[in-house]
Parts: structure tokens; C-alpha cells; sequence
């Protein structure tokens, strides 16, 4: 809770108006994080996000009509600077890697400790990436199945996929930076890089199974 | 020689005669009617011989023939005493009389014990010669006309003993005797409707008169008197109505005389009386060839040998051969087309309904046809042929006399038809013939509707039953996949709530906690009591992710329960400082995993993280994770201080713990101390 830097303005798609009110309520004492609007649902929120540019957008997943992980694709397109993170109620990793493809850059639960969400924030807006070990392990087992590349793989560079290896294996990041000599930010940078990889490997895969009809998932 | 087939001949009586002049008295007159041929007294006109004279005998009743045969029977004794020329007519009168209207009738067969006889001009006949008895028989048409009376008349002619007066007897006197009339109305049985019918021609014929062509003789026959007509010359015969004809039967003179003249024939039937312009409704060009039917022998000729419909009323017949004189014809037969007119069949005694198919029931042992035939062909002596035919059934025809019955044995079941043909008198069966569908039905199991329906709903009983295990099966599994979905949907739905209501309310509680401490200044004892607060908040919203994970059926993956449980191991350890390596698969087979085995397991895992947590001082717990045949494997190593030699309190009631849940789920969970220090904790669940 550092005030040295500037507050990062942030935005919430949240449809419970009572936890997101409260985590607003914090967000204000934090001052590190400026929540300037609360959207209950995706289409309020694909409506105004362009003319309200904020820097980091929490999305939760489940909303009344159009989910949170088409919110993020739609986004990605239209507003391609706004950082999506997933802040959900489930650890669903599957619909979390979902939401990672469509363009999130991060996932948070909502029970995280409010500290560590505003951490989670700020660092997404510095570039990094945070990434679970599933989430890893998810992201190892796409490419390492993906048609869009014959390498799989491959489409990573050496490091990348040695901190991807790392990362699924449960070691922290400082440990990853520690063990590859590098520094933490880097380790964050190549997270981040992984994830950009995912994404746009995510989907050309969606346009290879849309003319390639491939019925793989 | 009449048409086939035994006649009925009947005696006419008379009641009455009357005479232009009688010499004798009237009790000498009425002899000639009384039946007997014995009598030697009966009508005589003398001296009244030199001019005509009649009779006219009243018949007691109105008599119908086809032809009449008159006899004259003179026996008076008195040599020679017969007509010299006569001629005989008829009448329908109601009241016969001299002066009524008489139709003169051209005798078809005459013929006389004594005298000789031939015929002269028009309708009359002559006799000449001696003798001292005489008998005349003389035949003519009766045309089936109603006759009431005979007239007889007598003509006076040369020749006799008056050389210069001609006398109507042949007597000395001049006189005749007739002592006895006899007429016997003939009734020929036949079915030929041209016997008897008028005929003539377009020009005069040669020898007999045309009617020679329909008597029903074959010794009498005609043909044109000029020889040089051809094709101009004809024959008509009028049948008298339109008939629908079965065949036409033509015969050559008997004698053999130039058999050749009944050649390359043309027939042809006209409805109405034939004029120029009026076409044929039928026509035929028989013995086109210059063949000719060899006397004594019939030519039939059918509807096919021609063309047109074979009916009608006038008959005409004319002949192209070149030799003079054609056609000669002895006798012309037109037979019409016959009907059964009743017809009834009868099983074991029962009469069955007659429809346009005949029904046996089932059963029967014996038919019985019983054909009327139309009162028309009431003649005695008519042939009816029946058989049943059909379904491999060929049986040959049964002959039965006129109608009557016919007894078969009853046939195999099958259908038949039962068949009935009239054969006319000239012994040529009807073409057409009677049919009657008839099916014998058979036993209700023999039946192929019955087999077939059998069949049928014995397949569909199969059919239904399937139909019926197959539904009810769909049904049950379609139900069983309700329940799931339900039960699905339901856990999901419990899973949002619990999360949403519950789980949000729970975390806005820590969130609402940091508010606090921020937003004021409390006391130490305070602080440290939110702390505890939020501490317990927190739990509970752990505790509570992890029943709603556990009732989400979306989590009923292997690949999801390993993605949780290193998530719990992450979430529990990290805050501890404690790493969590892991050991994880990045694929995992498609397994579903029951939300009860999933939850206990997840519970006895907690239990081990909390164990390595406060008992194995450990910095780092490595998770491992396997799918090992049957079983999914979950162990945690750490890198802690190990098992004390006896495991106590807490930790041992943790222990049993972890062992019972999944005991429950039958799995096993086993702690054993690693040789590179600290423990190991192995829960294995099968799948």
C-alpha cells in the first residue's frame, strides 16, 4: 500500500453489488487502485469500457447474460490496452484457462485476501502475468497439443518454456528466477509473453477448427 | 330331318267345322273332326264339283307350333275319291269364319300313301293317280303363331273322268271323300330360333320355296331359279326379333348332288330390315376358299368367324362362288346365345348366399349346384354341363339334363369356378359360359389372412413387447438421465448459490474487516479479535469452497480434482511459507470422479496439508499425483522432521481420520517416514 506511485484506474464487472461495493469500499482506503465504475453485467460494461479506457478491468465470470471470459475476447478486440483480469468465485481451472485464451492476462478469487488483489493489480499493470501451477500445466499441455503449430511447443522460446516448466511444477517465481538467473520482473515478462502466445495461438486455432473443422476441443 | 333332339307333338282338337257346301249331313261332316281315322262317311260336295269349295275346321283351343303336321285320311270306299288341287291356310281369328282373314301356308314336307303329290303354284298341291285309300300328309309352319282354325280349300281341276270339266275330286263323280282331318301341332325341341322362321329372297327360287331353308329339314332345300345372279341373289331370314346368337349352323343338301353350291358364303345380320344403306351388325365371308361342307355334315359358324357384334333380326345370305345357281342351302340354324336363369348352391343341405362370389364355409363335405334353366328352354332333354375348375382342380365336365342338381364332394379349400354350359339341340355347346366364382374357404387356421394375421400379430406382439422393453428401458434410462441432469443441475445450482450468497457474503466479511482496521483506530485487543474474526471468516469461505467444489458437477473430473487439490495445496501452504512442488500430469484420461469420493478424499487431503503444516516443521511439501491403474494416487512428501515412533494425539486422531474417509470411499491412506527425512502420506482411491 505504497502511495509513491500513481493510482491505477480500474473498473469491475461484478453483478453481486454487495461484494463488489465492499471490495470498491476497500479499494478506496487502498488508494493505490482508483475503481471508478462497477458494472453489473457484460454488456454494460463492452458499452462503456471504450470511452472509459481504464487501465485494469476485473471481470468476474459468471454474469447474468454474456459471460465474463466473452466479455474478455470482445474486448480484446475492441480495447486491445485494457488489461482483463478474471476475479471469480471458483477455482474452475478450466474456465479460468478459457478466460487466460480469450485474452485475460490473470486470474484472482474473489476470497484472495483485498491486499493481494490490489498486489495482483498492480502487478498486471507493471506486465507481469500471474500464473498458477494448473494454469501452467494447462498452458504445457495446449501447446503441446496444438495443431496450430506442427512444433507445438516450439512457438515458445527455450526460456519461456523452461519458466513454464518450472512454474508447473510449483515453484514460486522467485525460485524460477533464482534457478534461471534471472530477475523476478523477467520471470514476470515471460509469463506475460506466454500468456500474449496463448492468446494468439488460441486463436488461430479457433480459425483452423472453424475452416479445418476440426472437432478436437 | 328336324333339328336335333325328340319333339313335342300334340293332337289338335276341334270343336266345330263348317263347309262352303256339304253333300251329307252335318253328323257326317263332324266325323272328319272325331279323332278316329275308322269311318267311312265324312265331307263330301258333290254334285257341286266343278267349283271351289272350303272347310274351315275351329280348333277347341288356340294352338301355338313351329310346325303343324295335317293328315288327310280318305277311306270312303269309293275309289280314287281325293282332292285334285288343294291348299291350306290359317287363322287368328277370334271367331273363325269362311269370310275371315286367312294366311295361306306354303307346305314344307307333303307327302301321300296312294296318289302321287307334288306341288303347284303358289301354296298348292296336287294329287294324281288311282287308288282306293288314300292318305295325305302334308307339314306346314306354324311360325309359333296363335292358330284358331284350318281352312282347306279345294280347287277344281282337269284330268279326271270329265275330261272337259275340271272337278275338285278324283272320283268317278268328280267327288272326294274326306273322312278324316287330323293336325297334330309339332313343337320341335329345339333351341334353333330359325327353325320355322319366314324366309325369302330377292329373286325367285329354283325347286322348293325359301321357308325349304328354315323346316328343319335337310331333305328340302333351295336356291335361286335364275342360275346366273351370283352375289344379287339372297336369302333373308327374318328370326323374328333381335337375338343375341351363340352360332349359326349352315347345311348342304343330303343327297350329294352338287355339294359345291354351298360355298364362299356371305352372311350378314342386320337388326332392322335390311335396305341399301343400312350396315350389317354382323358379317362373315364363310368358305371363302371354295370348300364346301360335306353333306349330311353342319357348318357352325361362330361369332369370331365374322365381324361385328353377333346379333340381330334379319339374316341375309348370299354367295359369291361362280357356279350357277349358288347358294343352295338344305337348312339354316340360328341358335341364340343361352343363360342359366336360376342357379342356387347348396352346402350339406344349407343354401348359401349368392353374391357375385360364392362362400363355402369352412367344413363342408358336400356341394350341390341347382341350375334352373330360363323357362324359354323349358325343352325336355336339354343338356347342362357343369364342372368346378380352378386351383389345380381340373375336373371334367359332369352331364346333367336340363336343370336339377349336382352333387360334388366339397373341393380343397381354394377358389373354383363353378362352370355351366347349355348345349343346344344341335349338340354345339353354348360358347358362352355360366361362371360363377366360388370360394371354398378353409379351416380358420389354414387361412393365409389368418396365418398372415397370425403371423402378424405374433410379430407384433414381438414388435410391441421390444417396442415396449425398449421404451420402457429408453424411458428408464431417459429418466435416469433426467435425474442426472436434474441432480446436474441441481448441484450447480447449489454450487452458484452457496458461492454467490454464501461465499460472497463470507469474503466481504474478511474484505470488511481490512475496512475496518483501517477506517479505525481500534485497540490492540480489538485488532487481535477482528483478526481471529476474519481468520475464522476466511476458514469458512475455504470450507465452504471446498463443499461447493465438491458439489459442482462440473468438477467430476480426474483432471479437475488434480487441478484443486494442488490449488488447495498451493492456497493452504504459500501463506505458511511452505513451497509446494508438484508433481502433476499435464494430461489426465477422462475420468469421472462421484462428488462423495471427490469430497472425501479433498477432506482427507486437507487433514494431511493441516498434519504437515503443524506437525513436520517442513519448508517444502512436493505433491504428487497419479493415475495408477485402477487407482488415483495423491502423496505428499515432506521435507519435515519425520514420524515419531508413535503417533499421538492430534495427529494420530487426524490419521484415523484420513484412513476412515477413505475407507469410506474405498480407498487406503498410509503414512510412512521417508529415508531422506520427514514423511509421507499416500491416499490411494480407486476409480
Amino acid at each position: 500500500m505504497t502511495t509513491a506511485t500513481p493510482s491505477i484506474r480500474i473498473a469491475l464487472v461484478e453483478d453481486d453489488r454487495h461484494f463488489a461495493n465492499t471490495l470498491r469500499c476497500f479499494f478506496q482506503l487502498a488508494e493505490t487502485v482508483n475503481c471508478a465504475v462497477v458494472f453489473p453485467t457484460a454488456e454494460d460494461a463492452l458499452r462503456e469500457v471504450p470511452s472509459l479506457a481504464p487501465e485494469v478491468l476485473l471481470v468476474d465470470i459468471n454474469l447474468p447474460q454474456m459471460s465474463g471470459v466473452e466479455l474478455v475476447a470482445r474486448l480484446k478486440v475492441t480495447c486491445p490496452a485494457v488489461l482483463c483480469v478474471i476475479l471469480t468465485m471458483y477455482e474452475e481451472t478450466a474456465l479460468i484457462f478459457d478466460a487466460l485464451k480469450a485474452g485475460a492476462c490473470g486470474y484472482l478469487l474473489k476470497r484472495t485476501p483485498p491486499q493481494e488483489i490490489v498486489a495482483a493489480i498492480q502487478q498486471v499493470r507493471a506486465g507481469g502475468s500471474p500464473m498458477s501451477p494448473q494454469i501452467a500445466r494447462h498452458v504445457v499441455s495446449f501447446f503441446h497439443t496444438s495443431r496450430a503449430n506442427d512444433s507445438g511447443l516450439e512457438i515458445l522460446t527455450e526460456r519461456e518454456r523452461e519458466v513454464l516448466a518450472l512454474l508447473s511444477k510449483g515453484f514460486m517465481y522467485k525460485r524460477i528466477a533464482d534457478q534461471l538467473h534471472i530477475s523476478l520482473d523477467t520471470v514476470r515478462f515471460h509469463l506475460r509473453k506466454i500468456y500474449e502466445k496463448l492468446q494468439v495461438h488460441s486463436r488461430a486455432e479457433a480459425t483452423m477448427k472453424y475452416h479445418g473443422r476440426q472437432v478436437e476441443e | 330331318m328336324a333339328a336335333a333332339g325328340p319333339g313335342r307333338a300334340e293332337k289338335v282338337t276341334f270343336d266345330s267345322v263348317e263347309t262352303t257346301y256339304h253333300s251329307g249331313t252335318a253328323e257326317d261332316l263332324n266325323q272328319v273332326i272325331d279323332g278316329l281315322d275308322a269311318g267311312t262317311v265324312g265331307w263330301a260336295v258333290s254334285p257341286q264339283v266343278d267349283q271351289p269349295q272350303a272347310a274351315i275346321f275351329r280348333c277347341a283351343r288356340p294352338v301355338e307350333a313351329n310346325e303343324f303336321k295335317l293328315s288327310f285320311i280318305f277311306l270312303s270306299r269309293i275309289p280314287n275319291a281325293f282332292f285334285r288341287e288343294f291348299s291350306i291356310s290359317t287363322t287368328a281369328d277370334t271367331q273363325p269364319s269362311l269370310q275371315g282373314r286367312w294366311e295361306p301356308l306354303n307346305p314344307v314336307w307333303f307327302y301321300a300313301i296312294g296318289p302321287k303329290i307334288l306341288a303347284v303354284g303358289e301354296n298348292h298341291l296336287q294329287l294324281a293317280g288311282s287308288a282306293r285309300a288314300c292318305v295325305v300328309r302334308v307339314d306346314i309352319p306354324g311360325l309359333n303363331r296363335r292358330v284358331t282354325a284350318f281352312r282347306l280349300e279345294v280347287f277344281p281341276a282337269p284330268g279326271g273322268a270329265m275330261p272337259n270339266q275340271g272337278t275338285v275330286g278324283c272320283s268317278v263323280s268328280g267327288d272326294f271323300g274326306l273322312t278324316e282331318f287330323r293336325v297334330e301341332a309339332s313343337n320341335l325341341a329345339s333351341t334353333n330360333v330359325a327353325l320355322a322362321c319366314p324366309v325369302k329372297s330377292s329373286h325367285p327360287v329354283g325347286y322348293l320355296r325359301p321357308e325349304a331353308l328354315t323346316d328343319g329339314r335337310l331333305t328340302t332345300f333351295a336356291s335361286p331359279m335364275d342360275p346366273r345372279l351370283g352375289g344379287e341373289f339372297f336369302f333373308e331370314i327374318d328370326l323374328r326379333s333381335i337375338r343375341t346368337l351363340d352360332h349359326l349352323v349352315l347345311k348342304n343338301r343330303v343327297d350329294g348332288m352338287v355339294p359345291d353350291m354351298l360355298s364362299q358364303v356371305r352372311l350378314a345380320l342386320y337388326e332392322a330390315p335390311p335396305v341399301a344403306e343400312i350396315e350389317p351388325t354382323w358379317q362373315a365371308y364363310w368358305r371363302g376358299d371354295g370348300s364346301y361342307p360335306e353333306p349330311g355334315c353342319a357348318d357352325v359358324i361362330r361369332a369370331h368367324d365374322g365381324t361385328g357384334v353377333f346379333r340381330g333380326r334379319y339374316l341375309r345370305i348370299s354367295s359369291d362362288s361362280p357356279h350357277y345357281g349358288c347358294p343352295q342351302i338344305a337348312e339354316v340354324e340360328a341358335y341364340e346365345s343361352l343363360a342359366i336363369g336360376q342357379f342356387t348352391i347348396h352346402a350339406d343341405g344349407r343354401e348359401l348366399a349368392l353374391g357375385k362370389t360364392v362362400t363355402v364355409p369352412t367344413g363342408a363335405h358336400a356341394l350341390s349346384f341347382d341350375v334352373a334353366l330360363p323357362e324359354s328352354l323349358q325343352l325336355s332333354g336339354l343338356q347342362v354341363r357343369r364342372r368346378l375348375y380352378g386351383d389345380g382342380h381340373h375336373e371334367d365336365w359332369r352331364m346333367a339334363e336340363g336343370g336339377g342338381l349336382a352333387d360334388w364332394p366339397c373341393p380343397p379349400p381354394g377358389t373354383y369356378e363353378f362352370q355351366a354350359q347349355v348345349r343346344h339341340t344341335d349338340g354345339e355347346w353354348n360358347e358362352c359360359t355360366f361362371l360363377l366364382p366360388v370360394i371354398v374357404l378353409p379351416a380358420l387356421w389354414q387361412r393365409p389372412s389368418v396365418q398372415i394375421a397370425a403371423a402378424v400379430a405374433l410379430i407384433g406382439a414381438g414388435f410391441w413387447s421390444i417396442r415396449y422393453l425398449v421404451r420402457y428401458r429408453l424411458a428408464q434410462r431417459v429418466a435416469d438421465l433426467e435425474r442426472c441432469n436434474a441432480l446436474h443441475k441441481e448441484r450447480t445450482r447449489i454450487a452458484r448459490d452457496m458461492h454467490d450468497v454464501v461465499g460472497s457474503r463470507l469474503t466481504q466479511l474478511t474484505v470488511m474487516h481490512d475496512i475496518f482496521a483501517a477506517e479505525h483506530a481500534l485497540p490492540a485487543a480489538a485488532v487481535r479479535s477482528l483478526a481471529r474474526l476474519k481468520k475464522v471468516a476466511r476458514e469458512g469461505v475455504a470450507a465452504l469452497d471446498g463443499v461447493v467444489w465438491a458439489v459442482n458437477p462440473n468438477n467430476d473430473t480426474l483432471a479437475n480434482l488434480a487441478d484443486y487439490l494442488c490449488h488447495c495445496a498451493n492456497e493452504y501452504l504459500t501463506p505458511l511459507d511452505i513451497e509446494c512442488w508438484q508433481d502433476v500430469p499435464t494430461d489426465w484420461p477422462d475420468q469421472p470422479v462421484g462428488a462423495q469420493a471427490r469430497h472425501q478424499l479433498l477432506l482427507a487431503f486437507q487433514e494431511a496439508l493441516q498434519n504437515v503444516a503443524k506437525h513436520a516443521a517442513a519448508t517444502v511439501v512436493t505433491l504428487t499425483l497419479r493415475h495408477e491403474g485402477p487407482d488415483f494416487v495423491v502423496r505428499l512428501d515432506d521435507n519435515g522432521r519425520g514420524l515419531p515412533d508413535n503417533l499421538s494425539g492430534a495427529r494420530k486422531d487426524g490419521l484415523v481420520n484420513m484412513r476412515a474417509r477413505l475407507a469410506g470411499i474405498g480407498g487406503a491412506c498410509t503414512i510412512s517416514p521417508r529415508d531422506s527425512g520427514g514423511a509421507t502420506v499416500e491416499m490411494r482411491m480407486p476409480l
